[in-house]
């Protein structure tokens, strides 16, 4: 409503839309070196650094740097990995597991950490890669370990009714297939992007009401401040969560292509 | 009981059937998936036929079967 009273006003106010996502630092066109490309360098060489600090010198007392590597590692060895695939064989999937939810949940963060202020994944490319390296793994290792007729056999779970089998059948390959992999990218896209767009519009209508509108206006821009501040701990909050939610799905679609059984 | 002497589950379970809160993601997966394979089953028979109504029909046989298929995998055990 604000920002009609502003344009009736005569003055202009550009709403955010999804061509902010679209920062190219130098070169143009498709294989323009954009901000994103640049953000995503910058967390690799951050949890490199992170990592390699954080266990420079291990004890078995730890000190707060390496707790503090332990208690992420921990969640998605411990909680994720071992408590999704199984104690058996979860172990060779923990190096993938946490390098997949280090670098979204850094990627993430950037969204609010200034001076980064980026979310990679709001640049659907970035998803698309990080699920196809799943997609491939978790489809390789079911056929690998059931073979291809076991594995595309196997979709469908045993004692249904025969009369609906071939209609299972069609629906789970459709799922395992399509679907998942679909949503696991769009979700954490979608996520991204949206969050961003909301803080961007509140944050920058909030200020152009402070500076360039009537006092009405002025007086309106401090709350909308204070509801920017409040959505900036909301998305603190959505980038954590969905780093998690990547992972354990990932790890959930190893496991059932694994499991003996659907 | 330290985290490193307890066993994570029984070894026997090693295999590795996921948790139970994992069919909560892959039912909202599969609903999806019904929808859209009924509502495209439905679009491509009007496309032969000429209709304008199978879609409909598609998407909701789509719906039922997705739904019968859930109960009889999640629900009746």
């Amino acid at each position: 409503m604000s920002l009609r009273l502003l344009a009736a006003a005569g003055e202009s106010y550009e709403t955010p839309d999804s061509g902010l996502f679209w920062q190219p630092l130098f070169g143009s066109g498709a294989f323009a070196v954009t901000r994103p490309a640049v953000v995503i360098l910058l967390s690799v060489a951050l949890i490199a650094w992170l990592l390699v600090a954080g266990t420079k010198r291990l004890a078995v007392v730890p000190g707060r740097k390496q707790m503090a590597v332990e208690a992420v590692y921990g969640l998605v060895r411990n909680s994720v990995a071992r408590d999704i695939i199984g104690s058996r064989e979860f172990l060779r999937y923990v190096p993938l597991l946490f390098t997949l939810f280090s670098l979204i949940l850094v990627n993430n963060l950037f969204g609010v950490i200034p001076p980064v202020q980026y979310p990679t994944m709001s640049r659907i490319g970035f998803p698309i890669a990080l699920t196809l390296v799943v997609y491939v793994i978790y489809h390789v290792m079911g056929v690998r370990r059931k073979g291809l007729g076991g594995y595309l056999g196997g979709l469908v779970p045993s004692g249904l009714p025969k009369s609906i089998v071939w209609y299972v059948w069609i629906l789970e390959f459709l799922t395992a297939f399509v679907i998942q992999p679909v949503t696991l990218a769009l979700r954490l896209f979608g996520n991204m992007f949206a969050g961003h767009l909301i803080l961007v519009l509140f944050i920058t209508g909030a200020e152009y009401m402070l500076l360039h509108g009537d006092i009405g206006l002025k007086v309106v821009s401090i709350p909308t401040f204070l509801m920017a501040f409040v959505l900036t701990i909301f998305e603190l909050l959505v980038e954590f969560l969905q780093a998690y939610v990547f992972t354990m799905l990932a790890a959930t679609y190893i496991a059932s292509s694994l499991a003996a059984e659907h | 009981m330290t985290d490193e002497e307890r066993p994570a589950r029984p070894p026997e379970d090693g295999g590795g059937e996921p948790p139970p809160e994992s069919a909560a993601w892959r039912v909202t997966s599969n609903l999806l998936a019904g929808v859209l394979l009924g509502g495209a089953v439905g679009w491509g028979v009007d496309r032969l036929l000429g209709t304008d109504f199978v879609v409909a029909i598609g998407l909701l046989a789509g719906i039922a079967l997705t739904l019968y298929y859930v109960w009889l995998r999640y629900g009746t055990h």
